[in-house]
């Protein structure tokens, strides 16, 4: 008798992962919520104008690096990318200020991390899960079908000491080949009241909540 | 929802007005959407009236991104003397001429270096070991975003210097950068600014440690 399928949003919610997260800049609330969750090509496709907190650099860069196990390659920015929990290296460097050597909150008002329904990854056209960022020589993928062999002790670990990356799994991105719908949106969640009280201008329906360890407040 | 705000996202080349709108604004619309919340919040503590809401909302995001231009690009003046803010341009060694004649730019944008996967304190650390205080003072500016001229000023060095040695620079950082964070050595380079152009042996921007 073969094993029942178990799917990977199955397997996430069974390991202790009930939300992926997506971090935006604040302008894109609008567009989010009338398009859903675009991949960056897909976003080029349609048209539609965004914030994005890529540069140029970085965009070309995440053009032209992932090889998927049967050896084609893909463009990264056709996929949307997700992490199992909110701290995102991202974050840390938009938070971290050099020339005092410490993470301030001054650089994250006007970022939202959208907390995702992992049933979203149901819906997924194609989805991977990289072992490490998609730059690193240590990177490789896991398909949809082998999340029950992610290492999810090593991703609570990183989960429960926040901000600590020194573990690459701690540096892994989800990648959904398409766009992840409006109603898979769980909540906003911003570093202070001011951003909430920004989120809330802008007419989000999304529950907004206030979350500073989130952002690299300590 | 804020209806002053609303309609000022609806009509973004309206609020920051065609000519910055099209020159600036819309490339840089991150900033631009920035300026247009901090003024909508100043409208609403003005007025309740929506009309003069509008008023304010259009004067204080044209005032704030102005005040932004100025800051991170500064101004300079065109063939027919007219004083206009200048358009970044990323600073090409190999493009001297054009780089001064456009201005003293950013070596390194932090939006570049910020979307490293990394920690930041960690590499900050490692560089700190491995680097003199001169040369991770050097990078802890340039990852700021400053210009090499205001870099410079900082330093009380011109803004060539700043140039030079951080091309000089660049290499032994990005190859510690790549070692503590696993990442592809070739895409720290590129986030911190690569030579566009072969290097010439003996020229400014070889690596330092290999240097004989």
């Amino acid at each position: 008798m073969s094993a029942q399928k178990v799917s990977p949003s199955q397997v996430a919610q069974r390991e202790g992962f009930p939300f992926i997260y997506h971090l935006l800049h604040m302008a894109n609330l609008r567009s989010v919520a009338e398009h859903g969750l675009l991949s960056r090509r897909e976003v080029d496709a349609r048209g539609i104008g965004i914030s994005s907190l890529q540069s140029e650099e970085v965009r070309t860069a995440r053009a032209a690096l992932l090889t998927l196990p049967d050896g084609s390659a893909v463009p990264l920015d056709h996929y949307l990318t997700f992490r199992w929990f909110p701290s995102t290296p991202v974050l840390a460097n938009k938070a971290y200020d050099w020339r005092e050597g410490k993470y301030s909150q001054a650089n994250q008002e006007f970022l939202v991390l959208l907390e995702v329904d992992t049933s979203a990854l149901e819906m997924a056209r194609e989805l991977w899960f990289a072992t490490a960022p998609p730059f690193s020589r240590e990177c490789s993928l896991v398909a949809a079908d082998g999340f029950g062999q992610i290492p999810w002790d090593r991703l609570r670990t990183a989960r429960d000491h926040h901000g600590d990356f020194s573990d690459v799994i701690s540096r892994s991105e989800i990648l959904v080949g398409n766009v992840v719908a409006p109603s898979y949106l769980h909540a906003c969640v911003v570093c202070d009241e001011v951003a909430a009280d920004r989120v809330r201008a802008l007419g989000s329906e999304l529950p907004v909540s206030v979350r500073p360890e989130w952002f690299f407040g300590f | 929802m804020d209806e002053a705000l609303i309609w000022g996202l609806e009509n973004e080349r309206r609020v920051f007005g065609p000519e910055l709108w099209d020159s600036h604004a819309q490339a840089d619309c991150s900033v631009a959407f920035e300026c247009l919340i901090r003024a909508a919040e100043e409208a609403r503590r003005f007025s309740d009236n929506p009309e003069k809401q509008k008023a304010v909302l259009i004067r204080k995001a044209r005032n704030l991104f102005r005040d932004h231009l100025r800051q991170v690009y500064g101004v300079t003046k065109n063939k027919e003397g007219k004083r206009v803010y200048r358009v970044r341009v990323a600073y090409d060694s190999s493009e001297l001429d054009d780089a001064e004649t456009a201005g003293h730019k950013a070596l390194v944008t932090h939006d570049e270096f910020a979307q490293a996967a990394m920690d930041p304190a960690a590499v900050h650390a490692a560089l700190r070991e491995d680097f003199s205080d001169d040369e991770v003072r050097l990078f802890e500016l340039i990852v700021t975003g400053m210009s090499s001229q205001a870099i410079g000023a900082e330093l009380h060095l011109a803004a060539a210097t700043v140039r030079k040695r951080w091309e000089r620079l660049r290499p032994a950082i990005a190859r510690r950068i790549a070692e503590v964070t696993g990442l592809e050595e070739y895409y720290v380079s590129r986030l911190l600014g690569a030579r566009r152009r072969a290097a010439q042996p003996g020229c400014v921007g070889e690596d330092r440690r290999t240097k004989k």
